[in-house]
C-alpha cells in the first residue's frame, strides 16, 4: 500500500468511527464495537502506510492539502513513518483494551469517549505529518489538545478530574502559542511556510532572533515531551487522571511527538540554517536539560505511592534519556573527527531506539496499571500486595516490562541505553560534561530499578491486598490481556532482535531528506563502522555488539540458572510450606506488613531537594491518603 | 584455551570463595579471642544447607526464582572477567555496561525474593539493600569508567588495565575511594546494614532456608571475592607477568591480603545506621566524581 493510500484510508476510517459515535449515541454496544473496529482498521492502514514510508517506496510523500482557502504542506518521510508506526501499534492495542475497559461506563460517557478518541488519533497523525508551523500545525495541535482534554476530563469523577484537565489544556495552549510564534522570528516569514523554507530563511536571520527561535521551540516541544521543569506541571496530573488506555497513548506517543518535534528542529531545520546554527551551544543545552530531566523525573517517581503517578514521573525520566542522547549526539557530531561522528550516529540511533522502546513498554505498564485499577479499584501501592496469585498473566507481564524499563541485561531497555550511554562515554571521553552526564545517566538506572522493584514487588509479590481490598480480585478479561501480550511480544523482539530494529531505523533515516547526519546510515557506512570504530569496540563486524549481546547474555544466564537449579536439587531436599515467621509471637496481619510509604525513606530524605515530595493518592471513592515523603520516620 | 578459560574462571571463583569466608571467620574469631571454626567450615555449611528441608513462606514463582537468578547473574559476572589477564570466549560479547548491570541484577534478585517472602523484616532489608545499591553502584561504575576513560575503550579487559595505566592523581584518589567503599561492597561491618542479623534477622534472607539459602550464601561469597579480585587486578597491576599461572597465583595472594584487611576492619567496627551510611556513600560518590574529572583531564 502506498504512503498516501494508507494515510487517507486511515483518516477515512477514523471519521467513520466518529460518525457512528455521533449517530448511535443511544446504543452503547454499537458505539463501542463500531468504534473499536473502525479505529483498529485505521491503525492497520496507518501501519501499512508507515511501513512503505520507512522502506521508501518512491520518495518521501510531499504535497499540499487544499481545503478551499486553507492549504498547508504535508511531509511523510522515513522519520514520520517511524513515529506513525509506533502510533499505529499503540493505537491498536489501546483501542482493543478500551473496548473491555469501558464496559462499565454509562452510555453518555462512552459516546464522548468514542467521539474524542478518533479525533485524538487524527490530531496525532497530523502532528507527525504536517510540515509547517502555521495553519496545518495549528489544526492538528488543536484537534489533539482539545480531544485529549476531554479524554483526561472523563477519566475520573468530576470533582477529581476538573483541575488536572484544565491545567493540561492550559499548558497545551501556552505551548501552541510558543511554537507558532517562534516562526515569526525568521526573516521574511510568511504564515504557512514549510519547515524547509523556514530553515532556509533562518540562514539569513539575525543572531538574536535565531537564539530566541530555537529557545522557544526547545521549550515548546520540550514541554510536550516532559522536559524538566515544564513536564512536572502537567504530566503526573494528566497521566493519573486520564483512564489508563488513554494514558498509555499519552505516555507512549503524545510525549514522543514532542521528541519528534525536537528531532525535526535540531536535526532537520538546523541543517538548513547552516552556519547560523550553533551545534555546540544547543548540544550542551540539550545534554544539560536532558540529564536534569532524567535524574529528577526518576527520583520523583521513586517517591510516589500512586502507581499511575509513578509511571507518569518515570516517563519524564525516560524522555530525559532521549533528550540527553540527542544533545550528546549533536556534540559528538560537532567534534569533527570521523570516528567520533560515527559514534554520534550510534548515539542518535540509541535515542530513536529508546523512543520506540519507551513507547512500547511504558504503554504496556500503563495497561498493566489499568488492569490493577480494574481488578482492585485502588491506585494506592500501600493497599496492594500479593496479586501474583490472583492475576498471574498480568503479573508476569508486569515483571517483564519492569525488567525492560529498568534496562537490565537481555532486555530492550538495555539495548537502547547501551547504545546511548556507551556511545556517549566513548565520544565524550575528553569532555567533562559528557562524562559526568553519562555517569548521571548510569546512576539513574539504579533509581529506575528502585521504582519498578517497588511497583512490581509491592503490588504483585509481598502481601496486603487480601486484607485491604474488600472485593474479590480476579484476572482481567481476555480482551484486556491480548493487547498487553502483543506489546510484550514487540518488547521482547526489541530486546533480542536489535539488528532488525537498527536496520529499520537506518532505513527510515535514509529515507528522510535534509537530515543533519544524512549518509551515515547507508549500508556502506554501516560496514565502515567496523574499520573506524573497531578500536572502540562498538561494532563487531557488521553486527552491533548490542545485537548479539543480549542473546548471548540470556543464554549464559539461562544455562547458569539450570546449573543453580541442579545445585539446589542436588541433595534432593523436600519443599515445606510454612507461614511467615515473625519471631514466633504473632502471625502476619494487615498491621504488621511492610508498606510502600516506608520504602527507601532515608534516600527520599537525602533527595528531598528534587521535589515531588508530596505523595498524593486519591482513590475514586474520594478517600485521600497522603503523607509527606521525607518527613515520616524510617521503618 | 579461550573455551577452557571459561571453566577456569568458574572453577576458580566457585572453589575459592567459601575458603575465603573461612579465612574471614577464623581471623574474626582470633581477634575476638575465640578459637574459630576450621578454614573448611563454609564448605561443610553449604553441604549441610543443601540437605536441609527447603522451607518456603510464599508459594509464588518470584520467591523461588530469586535465589537462582541471584546466583546465576553473579556467576555470569565472574565468567565475563579476564582472570589473570586472559580473555575468554565470552569476554568479547560483553563490555563494562553488561558487567555493571549484571552486578545490579544480582542485587535486584535478592530484593525481589525478599519482597516476595512477605516478611516485614525482609521488606526493611530490601529497602536498605536497594538504597545501598543506588548509592554504591555508581562508585563501582566510576572506578571502571575511569579505566575506560584512560584506555579509551569500553571492553572489560582494557578498562581494568586502564585504571593503573598511569599513576596520577585520579589513580590514587580512586584507589582510596575503592578501599573506603570495599567494606560496603562486601557488606561486612560496619556496612552489613541490609542483613544486620541482630537487628532485622538477616533482612532479605529471613524467610530463606536450606538449599535456597545455600544459593544466597554462595552468591555472597562469590560477590565478596569478586570485589577483592577487582581491586587487585585494577589497582595493583604493576607486576607484569607473561605466565598465566604465576599471575593467577599473585592475584590470589592479593585477594588473601585484602581479605585479611576486610576481616580486621569488620571485627573491630560496630555497624552504622542506614542514614549514617548513606551520608558516607554520598561522600564516596562525590570523591569518585572528582577522580573521574581528574581522569578526563589526563591527571
Amino acid at each position: 500500500m502506498s504512503v498516501l493510500a494508507g494515510f487517507y484510508l486511515s483518516l477515512l476510517s477514523l471519521s467513520l468511527s466518529l460518525i457512528t459515535a455521533l449517530i448511535f449515541g443511544r446504543k452503547p454496544e454499537v458505539v463501542r464495537v463500531a468504534g473499536t473496529l473502525f479505529i483498529s482498521l485505521s491503525c492497520i492502514f496507518l501501519a501499512l502506510g508507515a511501513i512503505s514510508a520507512i522502506t521508501g517506496e518512491g520518495h518521501p510523500a510531499e504535497f499540499e492539502v487544499n481545503l478551499g482557502i486553507f492549504h498547508f504542506p504535508i511531509l511523510i518521510d522515513g522519520l514520520s513513518g517511524l513515529f506513525l508506526l509506533l502510533l499505529s501499534i499503540l493505537g491498536l492495542t489501546s483501542v482493543i483494551y478500551s473496548s473491555a475497559f469501558t464496559k462499565k461506563n454509562e452510555p453518555g460517557r462512552l459516546q464522548k469517549y468514542y467521539l474524542a478518541l478518533p479525533v485524538f488519533i487524527a490530531g496525532l497523525i497530523g502532528l507527525l505529518t504536517v510540515d509547517d508551523l502555521g495553519l496545518g500545525f495549528t489544526l492538528s495541535w488543536q484537534l489533539m489538545a482539545i480531544s485529549s482534554y476531554f479524554l483526561v476530563r472523563m477519566g475520573r469523577p468530576d470533582k477529581i478530574s476538573v483541575r488536572p484537565a484544565r491545567v493540561y489544556l492550559l499548558f497545551m495552549e501556552a505551548d501552541w502559542l510558543m511554537i507558532i510564534s517562534s516562526a515569526f522570528l525568521t526573516k521574511n516569514y510568511q504564515f504557512g511556510d514549510s519547515l524547509a523554507v523556514i530553515g532556509e530563511k533562518l540562514a539569513h536571520s539575525g543572531r538574536i532572533e535565531i537564539l530566541i527561535f530555537f529557545s522557544l521551540l526547545l521549550a515548546g516541544f520540550g514541554l510536550k515531551a516532559g522536559l524538566f521543569p515544564l513536564g512536572q506541571f502537567w504530566i503526573p496530573g494528566a497521566y493519573s487522571t486520564a483512564s489508563p488506555p488513554v494514558s498509555a497513548l499519552l505516555a507512549g506517543i503524545l510525549e514522543k511527538t514532542g521528541v519528534f518535534g525536537l528531532i525535526r528542529i535540531f536535526f532537520f531545520v538546523a541543517k538548513e540554517a547552516g552556519a547560523n546554527f550553533n551545534p555546540d551551544l544547543w548540544g550542551k543545552v540539550l545534554v544539560i536539560s536532558g540529564t536534569l530531566t532524567l535524574f529528577i523525573g526518576t527520583v520523583q517517581a521513586m517517591k510516589q505511592s500512586d502507581y499511575l503517578r509513578l509511571l507518569g514521573y518515570s516517563s519524564i525520566g525516560q524522555v530525559g534519556y532521549i533528550i540527553f542522547a540527542l544533545g550528546s549526539s549533536l556534540l559528538a557530531w560537532n567534534s569533527g573527527s570521523q570516528a567520533i561522528r560515527h559514534l554520534a550516529a550510534v548515539i542518535f540511533l540509541g535515542a530513536l531506539y529508546h523512543s520506540l522502546n519507551h513507547g512500547i513498554f511504558k504503554s504496556l505498564l500503563f495497561l498493566v496499571g489499568g488492569s490493577l485499577l480494574y481488578s482492585t479499584g485502588t491506585r494506592d501501592l500501600n493497599r496492594l500486595g500479593g496479586l501474583l496469585a490472583a492475576m498471574p498473566v498480568t503479573g508476569i507481564l508486569a515483571a517483564l516490562s519492569s525488567y525492560s524499563i529498568a534496562g537490565m541485561p537481555a532486555s530492550s531497555g538495555f539495548v537502547s541505553k547501551w547504545l546511548m550511554i556507551s556511545g556517549n562515554f566513548l565520544a565524550g571521553r575528553n569532555s567533562l560534561l559528557l562524562t559526568f552526564s553519562g555517569i548521571v545517566a548510569l546512576f539513574t538506572a539504579a533509581f529506575t530499578l528502585a521504582c519498578y522493584v517497588k511497583f512490581f514487588g509491592l503490588a504483585f509479590t509481598s502481601v496486603g491486598a487480601q486484607w485491604k481490598i474488600k472485593k474479590e480480585i480476579k484476572e482481567v478479561p481476555t480482551l484486556m490481556l491480548i493487547p498487553k501480550i502483543l506489546l510484550m511480544l514487540i518488547c521482547l523482539s526489541q530486546a533480542f532482535m536489535p539488528l532488525v530494529y537498527v536496520n529499520l531505523l537506518s532505513k527510515s533515516l535514509n529515507h528522510s531528506e535534509d537530515f543533519l547526519f544524512s549518509g551515515m546510515f547507508t549500508g556502506h557506512n554501516l560496514t565502515n563502522f567496523k574499520a573506524e570504530v573497531l578500536s572502540l569496540k562498538i561494532f563487531d563486524g557488521r553486527n552491533l555488539l548490542a545485537a548479539t549481546g543480549p542473546l548471548i547474555i540470556l543464554l549464559i544466564i539461562v544455562v547458569l540458572i539450570f546449573l543453580a537449579r541442579w545445585f539446589r536439587q542436588s541433595a534432593g531436599s523436600a519443599e515445606v510450606t510454612v507461614p511467615v515467621w515473625l519471631c514466633g509471637y504473632q502471625d502476619l496481619n494487615q498491621d504488621n506488613i511492610y508498606v510502600d510509604r516506608n520504602m527507601f525513606s532515608d534516600l527520599k530524605k537525602i533527595f528531598w531537594w528534587t521535589g515531588g515530595n508530596k505523595v498524593i493518592v486519591v482513590d475514586d471513592e474520594g478517600e485521600l491518603a497522603g503523607c509527606n515523603a521525607g518527613t515520616k520516620k524510617d521503618e | 584455551m579461550k573455551v577452557a578459560a571459561i571453566f577456569i574462571n568458574l572453577a576458580y571463583f566457585l572453589l575459592l570463595a567459601p575458603f575465603l569466608e573461612g579465612v574471614m571467620r577464623k581471623l574474626t574469631a582470633r581477634i575476638q579471642s575465640r578459637q574459630g571454626p576450621p578454614l573448611y567450615q563454609p564448605y561443610l555449611d553449604l553441604l549441610k544447607l543443601l540437605g536441609k528441608e527447603n522451607i518456603v513462606s510464599s508459594k509464588n514463582w518470584a520467591f523461588r526464582l530469586a535465589p537462582l537468578l541471584a546466583f546465576s547473574s553473579m556467576l555470569a559476572v565472574v565468567l565475563l572477567v579476564p582472570l589473570a589477564g586472559a580473555e575468554n570466549l565470552l569476554s568479547h560479547s560483553s563490555d563494562l555496561m553488561t558487567l555493571i548491570y549484571l552486578l545490579t541484577l544480582s542485587g535486584f534478585s535478592i530484593l525481589v525474593g525478599a519482597l516476595a517472602s512477605g516478611n516485614p523484616f525482609a521488606g526493611v532489608g530490601a529497602s536498605r539493600e536497594m538504597m545501598t545499591i543506588i548509592m554504591l553502584e555508581p562508585v563501582l561504575a566510576m572506578t571502571l569508567i575511569l579505566g575506560a576513560v584512560k584506555s579509551e575503550s569500553f571492553t572489560i579487559s582494557s578498562a581494568l588495565s586502564g585504571i593503573g595505566r598511569n599513576h596520577g592523581f585520579s589513580y590514587f584518589l580512586m584507589l582510596v575511594v575503592y578501599l573506603l567503599a570495599l567494606q560496603a561492597f562486601v557488606s561486612r561491618q560496619p556496612f552489613d546494614i541490609p542483613e544486620a542479623e541482630v537487628e532485622i534477622l538477616e533482612g532479605p534472607y529471613v524467610e530463606y532456608s536450606g538449599p535456597n539459602y545455600a544459593l544466597f550464601r554462595y552468591t555472597l561469597n562469590i560477590k565478596r571475592m569478586f570485589y577483592a579480585w577487582l581491586f587487585v587486578v585494577s589497582f595493583l597491576n604493576f607486576v607484569p607477568s607473561g605466565n598465566f599461572w604465576l599471575k593467577l597465583l599473585l592475584e590470589t595472594a592479593g585477594i588473601l591480603i585484602l581479605f585479611v584487611l576486610i576481616s580486621v576492619i569488620g571485627a573491630t567496627h560496630p555497624r552504622f545506621r542506614i542514614d549514617q551510611a548513606i551520608k558516607y556513600y554520598t561522600l564516596l560518590v562525590v570523591l569518585s566524581l572528582i577522580a573521574i574529572g581528574l581522569g578526563v583531564k589526563g591527571w
